[in-house]
């Protein structure tokens, strides 16, 4: 062979070399899937708060008590539900904080649980009761 | 192709391939080369379809199907929350003998639901969360199923190896997602395919984290 025909041979191998070369490196495509193929996530587990507590506010003439609780991750909106002289909880009000004061409250024996609310569709289980019961007596509180 | 060497009129110096002249040879071979090329490079641009999860097959018998699975390990930092995002854990295989980097995600329609599970295992479902009901669809899925999301780091899955990734934020539960999908494990819907190159990178460190924001 000519040094032409021996320069054509090596131009062609290269080129050839790079052709296949970009049959596994050099393209871009869609990628078939198995079917299935897909990824885990998951949700968080829905708490009420803890550490709900109830007091007098000052001065205790204002028959007021005011409630705190802790913080919820993601929580929405809070419903404080209120139990007078050992009955039922009833909800009494729903916010965004962590505080709420009562209105001036008639004689009574009054605690509180507190349920967590995130998004439109989820409600905790209530708080554990705020102890001890606050008790409103003679215009007094406590 | 048999050539025969013969004197030129200037005393030998040069030589003449037999019937065809040097340029013919030379513009010959270069077409043959080109020809080579483009029939390479034209096997390798393909889209192929899903049905079956073996579409591939008659395409190519060197290109395998990638495999993405759920994964509990790591476990997501990012959890779900009605009208919150959460991260996504799954392990991507290559079965393929050259690595694969994967840059998009093509993602099912967004009224296509993951479904709920008890535990990570992904083996008892969760009542009152299932695939029709759980909310839980891949976070900027469309109505058009297979649109494509560009990841923010393109993955370079190793030949003949598997990666995990985390792709923060990406599933999304909406406002109004029933109370049976608290505390839930999700099997993610199918992906539908996902756009990727062959080439020699450096594969990705597993376990990775990454995300389509888009």
């Amino acid at each position: 062979m000519n040094l032409t025909s021996r320069v054509i041979a090596v131009l062609t191998l290269v080129v050839l070399s790079l052709s296949v070369a970009d049959v596994a490196y050099a393209s871009t495509w869609t990628v078939a899937l198995h079917t299935g193929s897909h990824g885990e996530a998951q949700s968080v587990a829905l708490l009420p708060p803890s550490g709900v507590a109830a007091a007098c506010t000052t001065p205790a003439s204002n028959q007021q008590i005011a409630v705190t609780w802790g913080p919820v991750a993601h929580a929405s909106e809070f419903d404080v539900l209120q139990s007078v002289n050992t009955g039922s909880y009833l909800s009494v009000a729903t916010l965004t904080g962590t505080a709420w004061t009562t209105s001036t409250l008639s004689k009574g024996s009054y605690s509180y649980e507190v349920e967590t609310e995130v998004g439109s569709t989820w409600t905790s289980a209530p708080s554990s009761p705020s102890t001890p019961a606050i008790s409103v007596t003679n215009k007094v509180c406590g | 192709m048999r050539w025969t060497p013969r004197k030129a009129a200037d005393g030998g110096r040069r030589q003449r391939f037999g019937s065809w002249s040097t340029r013919a040879k030379i513009v010959s071979g270069i077409a043959g080369v080109v020809m080579v090329g483009t029939g390479a490079y034209a096997a390798t641009n393909w889209v192929v379809g899903l049905s079956g999860g073996s579409a591939s097959e008659a395409q190519s018998a060197t290109i395998q199907n990638i495999s993405i699975a759920a994964v509990a390990a790591p476990s997501a930092t990012n959890l779900l929350y009605p009208g919150g995002n959460g991260d996504v854990v799954a392990t991507i295989t290559n079965p393929n003998s050259f690595p694969v980097t994967i840059t998009a995600v093509n993602l099912p329609t967004n009224t296509t639901y993951a479904s709920g599970y008890t535990t990570s295992a992904l083996s008892t479902a969760q009542t009152g969360c299932s695939s029709t009901t759980s909310d839980v669809v891949w976070n900027y899925s469309t109505a058009t199923s297979g649109s494509s999301h560009t990841l923010t780091t393109p993955l370079t899955v190793a030949a003949n190896g598997t990666l995990t990734v985390t792709f923060t934020n990406d599933a999304s539960m909406t406002s109004s997602a029933p109370l049976a999908c608290a505390n839930t494990f999700f099997s993610m819907p199918s992906l539908t395919g996902v756009t990727a190159s062959g080439g020699a990178a450096t594969a990705t460190t597993s376990p990775a984290t990454d995300a389509w924001t888009s």
